[in-house]
């Protein structure tokens, strides 16, 4: 998985993978619990518009501090959109955009929080998403707790609701919300 | 000001600073006088008044002769420290229901990329309500606004005890409805400051308008409370029109009624570019720097007719939309502490403030950089002021600093075997700080693409005269203007400034004949509020100088990147917006539609001209030989020279002064260094020119220097800064402009990393890559004129979005010397879906277009042909190859910058001197990982992933070798799906282990 060979897919090693490598040798080393883990990569478009996002989560406590809530973490940084620019261009509606209170990993110093995003679109569109610790929590660190996993998942017009794995793709009706929790860091150290 | 009123009144100008208050008295006769007291002080409440008191002769207790006064303008820290301090009023964030955090998250970033801890600034607003209501981003109302949810809401913050509350809610920006409603039920209930978005800053953007708008309700009460106290010791503003006035960041003056928390954050700095730009129009300079050396920071400033603003700004953590002078400020001042990292000399950015102070400062301060011109015999205890030790009436201690000199120098004897002498390390530390200066100043200039050799270097602040040669020598700059009140130019740009009023309006409309029709209405109905709130700010007789300026912001569609045109004729104002355009970013697209953001009126009271200066008597302007009130040594441009020192009141116009010299004043040191020959012009100004040119080239030898190491350092990565500036500028797509998914960085004829700006981590440690790459493939048949581009995750490349684009640097002879390259984020390059991400996808063409090591440009020539068709072929091309082709552009440009620059660095330094340091700062870079390794210890971790595939990796560090084994036996065979990682990613990823270096770069 980190020497593939011709024609193996790569997209996802690069913003995925890479995040469990960072955190593999932080948790080896011992000096941070995981980090979110995961770019939350988005991606969505019809013909007429197309767009590609990557959402923030919790960072890893450590031996002195607490995990920072809703950042992006280790290999990218890349910014967001506003939220009125990317409704002014964009068929879509924020629902809302909120820290996940609690999902981090609690401990001596607590990891950081994730964030919930909720984005309702006025058109069909498809959409991608690619995403990890869906079933594998982020590790806390020396007796700190795991944070919780993140959630992918549709809410649609009709009010049924469609749970996505962590690398998914879907057609979405106009009314439909898609629905991101991204997972929270690790904790470090025994809870008091 | 008329006449009548100059023959019996004075004015005050006042700039209220962290440590000092300084204050120019304008004298009913027209006449000058200047004073300088402490801001905070036990034995008076407020600086300015006392120090109106102190110019008045009036003793305390007695009330001030308000009659006399025609005007106090002021600029003040007080926002600026509340701010910093976050000491300002409790505010309640009312926002819309689902948005509670936005402004917290803000766009995700973290501030520091290389932080394990990362710290975001803390919020001003200390709680949040949120409402029901919704509005669509055309107004249309999704959820009506729960009117009395709000009131039970504000009405229990209330009981809470809060009083100020920010209204902000998702397109309040225009359509104001439902922000207006909550202002109605705000002030129903009583609380006394309310500020509402759509007028603090009606544009659109939630993040920095919300920002804006809670800065706004947490300043504003404390600015009132501040005003209050000046205004009520003036006698009260309500019948005074004018009276008081307060500069605002945007370097216009404000009726202290109409000063707001938005626009007093620069109050101080504004008026010293005010007062830089017009002493300098004023001696004949319309090409100017501004350079500001205060005790803890430097700010410097560009001026070349018109005053430059940005629209937003992030100070404190906090992204302020209100127009602002463009002020850059760098953490280097007289103050900036001196550190010794066992191979580099580093100036600062921590400072030893006013207290302890420096070494000199007779404290326990640390060594700082005026502690380095104590040593170097620039400020003599003898002839500066008194005002040290215990008692307070003590001279600078010198052999305190020459003590500490001399261990340092010991220090870094031992630690390196370089052996200095305690002046040398002193002039050593003085050059890094210089160079920290002139990048600082690039940074508004010369990447902006102004040619700064042209340009005078406007000096000011009590630093700043200490440094300004050396300065303009780093640039090439061979004139320096010193104008006479230099050292309180901020307080004299007070009484220069316009008194201006300004309304803005969000327009977010197709630049056309027909909007431009409809923007002259509005901006009627704008001009006409603006006089409305000028007039109760100025008096009758004033009102006739009055002028308007109307702007658009103007961007092409798709980007997010506005310029100020102003109001004309469509043709004009394309013009106009073109040339901008192109001076920023080199290039224009008229094919794009323009858009047209928002219309900005201002109203402007022009304020009396600059040349009322002069104090001293018209003399006889003929050259008169100076005389020097001391001689004594001091080590300048490496050797100790007998150097004269002068008062400066003692000079006449027509002087002439050779360096090496020192002038003294009331409010500095200026030090003219050997080479250069300061004179007076005849308006008391001193002007300081370069008489002997500059060293063409310099030696410095090729081993091992701390001070050129720490110089190099900075230079080689002031440089992938430019290349990053140049990409950012010249790049089409949004996602490189203006998210920034881009790195720069140079490399070595090897491939190895020589320095990269902070950009994207993921491209950083995977770069090095795809340069081996083109070494391995091209070896011995690279030219000159030639640039190879490539994305193949299986030949150098991470995935394929990311292109990399590569350029070695030739000397004239032939020997290849560097790489410089740039990597980008392209939006799309094909695949088999858009955004060439497919969740699925199993094959590497399903993910776009593979770029193997592809020639770009041959002997200078963009191969476009080759390329786009390289782009258009396969099952699922790229879907917007013109996109592609303008973005590659910018990506070469961004290296022909980097390549420019290196060789004008190889034309000063010389070739083998910066082959040299190249090497040094490379093993100085791993010497600093090698430190995190001594640090570490073995371990291994597994670390499973959602689909059952897992990473197993065993670190083994031999401390005695320092070296660390990353062995990822055990790690999953090859993924069917995408989650295979190639080579050159998991060389990143264990670069980043350099991020638990205390500050590596």
């Amino acid at each position: 998985m980190i020497s593939p060979s011709y024609p193996a897919a790569v997209i996802a090693g690069n913003v995925e993978t890479s995040q469990y490598l960072v955190d593999a040798l932080f948790g080896a080393l011992g000096t941070v619990a995981a980090s979110q883990g995961t770019m939350n990569n988005f991606i969505w478009g019809n013909d007429r518009v197309q767009y590609y996002e990557t959402i923030c989560g919790g960072t890893g406590a450590g031996a002195s501090h607490h995990g920072t809530d809703a950042v992006h973490t280790h290999m990218t940084n890349s910014r967001l959109t506003d939220p009125e620019v990317l409704e002014w261009r964009f068929p879509v509606r924020v629902e809302s955009f909120e820290i996940r209170q609690g999902s981090g990993g609690r401990g001596r110093f607590n990891g950081g929080d994730g964030v919930i995003r909720k984005i309702r679109f006025e058109e069909a569109v498809s959409a991608n998403v690619i995403s990890g610790h869906r079933q594998v929590p982020p590790y806390g660190l020396a007796g700190g707790e795991p944070a919780q996993v993140g959630f992918n998942r549709v809410e649609h017009a009709d009010s049924r609701i469609t749970e996505l794995a962590g690398s998914d793709s879907i057609d979405l009706e106009a009314g439909d919300v898609f629905v991101i929790e991204t997972p929270g860091g690790g904790g470090f150290g025994t809870p008091p | 000001m008329t006449l009548a009123e100059l023959h019996d009144k004075w004015e005050f100008w006042v700039d209220r600073g962290g440590t000092f208050t300084d204050i120019v008295a304008l004298q009913p006769d027209g006449k000058m006088l200047t004073h300088k007291l402490l801001s905070e002080s036990p034995g008076y409440r407020d600086a300015a008044i006392q120090g109106i008191r102190d110019i008045l002769k009036i003793p305390a207790g007695d009330s001030l002769p308000i009659e006399k006064i025609a005007a106090v303008k002021m600029g003040t820290t007080v926002a600026t420290n509340a701010l910093l301090e976050r000491t300002g009023e409790p505010a309640l964030l009312v926002t819309t229901r689902g948005f509670r955090d936005q402004l917290r998250i803000g766009y995700q970033t973290r501030p520091d990329l290389f932080a394990l801890n990362v710290q975001l600034p803390e919020m001003l607003h200390c709680d949040v309500l949120e409402v029901d209501e919704r509005l669509d981003a055309h107004g249309n109302v999704i959820k009506p606004l729960d009117c009395e949810g709000a009131r039970l809401g504000l009405e229990r913050y209330y009981r809470e005890g809060i009083r100020s509350v920010a209204i902000v809610l998702m397109h309040g920006y225009r359509y104001t409805m439902h922000e207006d409603s909550l202002k109605t039920i705000a002030k129903a209930i009583g609380y006394s400051q309310i500020s509402v978005s759509n007028r603090v800053s009606p544009l659109m953007k939630y993040v920095p308008r919300g920002d804006t708008t809670v800065v706004d309700a947490y300043l504003s009460p404390v600015i009132r409370k501040y005003v209050a106290e000046v205004a009520a010791q003036l006698g009260g503003t309500d019948t005074q029109t004018g009276q008081l006035k307060l500069m605002r960041s945007n370097g216009g003056l404000a009726d202290a009624r109409f000063f707001y928390g938005k626009d007093a954050i620069l109050s101080g700095p504004a008026g010293g570019v005010v007062g830089m730009a017009r002493v300098s129009e004023a001696a004949g300079f319309h090409e100017v720097i501004g350079f500001d050396m205060g005790g803890t920071s430097t700010d410097v400033s560009h001026y070349n007719g018109e005053f430059e603003k940005s629209y937003e700004t992030e100070v404190a953590g906090v992204r302020l939309r209100a127009p602002m002078m463009m002020i850059h400020t760098v953490a280097a001042g007289g103050g900036s502490i001196l550190h010794f990292d066992g191979a580099r000399y580093r100036v600062g950015p921590d400072s030893a403030g006013a207290n302890p102070g420096p070494a000199c400062y007779r404290n326990g301060g640390p060594l700082t950089i005026t502690d380095c011109n104590v040593m170097t015999g620039k400020l003599q205890p003898d002839m500066f002021p008194c005002v040290f030790g215990e008692t307070g009436g003590q001279p600078i201690d010198a052999s305190q600093v020459r003590i500490k000199f001399a261990e340092l120098a010991e220090t870094i004897r031992q630690q390196t075997g370089d052996d200095r002498s305690p002046e040398e390390v002193a002039s050593g530390f003085l050059a890094v700080a210089v160079g920290n200066m002139s990048n600082a100043i690039k940074k508004i200039s010369v990447q902006r693409g102004h040619d700064v050799t042209r340009y005078t270097l406007c000096c000011f602040g009590g630093a700043g005269g200490q440094h300004a040669c050396m300065v303009a020598d780093a640039l090439g700059m061979s004139k320096i203007l010193v104008h006479e009140f230099s050292g309180i130019l901020s307080a004299y740009g007070m009484g220069l400034a316009d008194t201006v009023v300004d309304r803005q309006q969000a327009i977010e409309l197709m630049l056309t004949r027909q909007l431009v029709q409809e923007l002259e209405g509005i901006a009627d109905t704008l001009r006409n509020e603006c006089d409305k709130l000028l007039a109760r700010q100025i008096s009758q007789t004033h009102m006739q100088k009055m002028d308007h300026r109307i702007l658009l912001h103007v961007r092409y569609e798709g980007s997010d990147t506005s310029f100020p045109v102003l109001l004309a004729s469509v043709e004009q104002i394309q013009i106009q917006f073109e040339k901008v355009h192109r001076m920023r970013f080199g290039f224009v697209s008229p094919d794009k539609n323009l858009i047209v953001e928002s219309i900005q009126v201002e109203a402007i009271n022009r304020a009396r001209s600059a040349v009322v200066s002069p104090n001293r008597e018209q003399s006889t302007a003929q050259t008169q030989t100076a005389k020097s009130i001391a001689e004594r040594s001091c080590y300048m441009d490496g050797e100790w020279h007998q150097t004269p020192f002068f008062q400066r009141e003692a000079l006449s116009p027509g002087c002439r002064i050779q360096g090496p010299s020192v002038i003294l004043d009331s409010t500095g040191t200026l030090v003219v260094e050997p080479g250069w020959r300061a004179a007076f012009d005849e308006y008391a100004n001193l002007v300081i020119e370069r008489h002997v040119p500059r060293k063409e080239t310099v030696a410095i030898g090729t081993d091992v220097d701390p001070v050129m190491l720490e110089v190099f350092n900075n230079l080689f990565m002031s440089i992938a800064e430019q290349m990053g500036s140049v990409l950012e500028n010249t790049a089409v797509s949004v996602n490189i402009k203006e998210r920034l998914d881009f790195s720069c960085a140079i490399f070595d004829p090897d491939g190895h990393l020589v320095a990269n700006a902070p950009h994207m981590p993921v491209h950083l440690g995977s770069m090095s890559e795809s340069i081996k790459t083109v070494i391995r493939e091209r070896s011995g048949h690279m030219q000159q004129g030639d640039a190879y581009i490539l994305n193949a995750p299986y030949n150098g490349g991470t995935h394929l979005p990311d292109v990399t684009i590569i350029r070695p640097v030739f000397l004239e002879q032939g020997e290849l010397l560097f790489f410089t390259a740039s990597r980008g984020h392209h939006a799309d390059i094909g695949g088999k879906s858009p955004g060439s991400a497919p969740a699925d996808s199993t094959r590497i063409e399903e993910e776009g277009v593979v770029i193997d090591n592809e020639k770009l440009v041959e002997n200078g020539q963009f191969m476009e042909q080759s390329i786009r068709s390289l782009l258009s072929s396969g099952s699922w091309p790229a879907r917007n190859p013109d996109m592609n082709i303008a973005d590659f552009k910018a990506q070469l440009a961004a290296c022909e910058k980097g390549a420019q620059e290196l060789l004008d660095m190889i034309d000063w330094y010389g070739a083998r001197t910066v082959h040299a340091y190249m090497k040094h700062v490379q093993d100085n870079a791993e010497e600093s990982v090698r430190r995190v390794l001594d640090v570490l210890n073995d371990g291994q971790f597994i670390y499973s992933m959602d689909d059952g595939h897992r990473i197993s990796v065993k670190i083994a560090v031999d401390h005695s070798a320092r070296r660390a084994v990353i062995d990822f036996t055990g790690t999953s065979d090859q993924h069917p799906g995408n989650f295979n990682a190639p080579t050159a990613v998991v060389r990143a990823v264990s670069s980043l282990l350099t991020s638990l270096s205390p500050r590596t770069r």
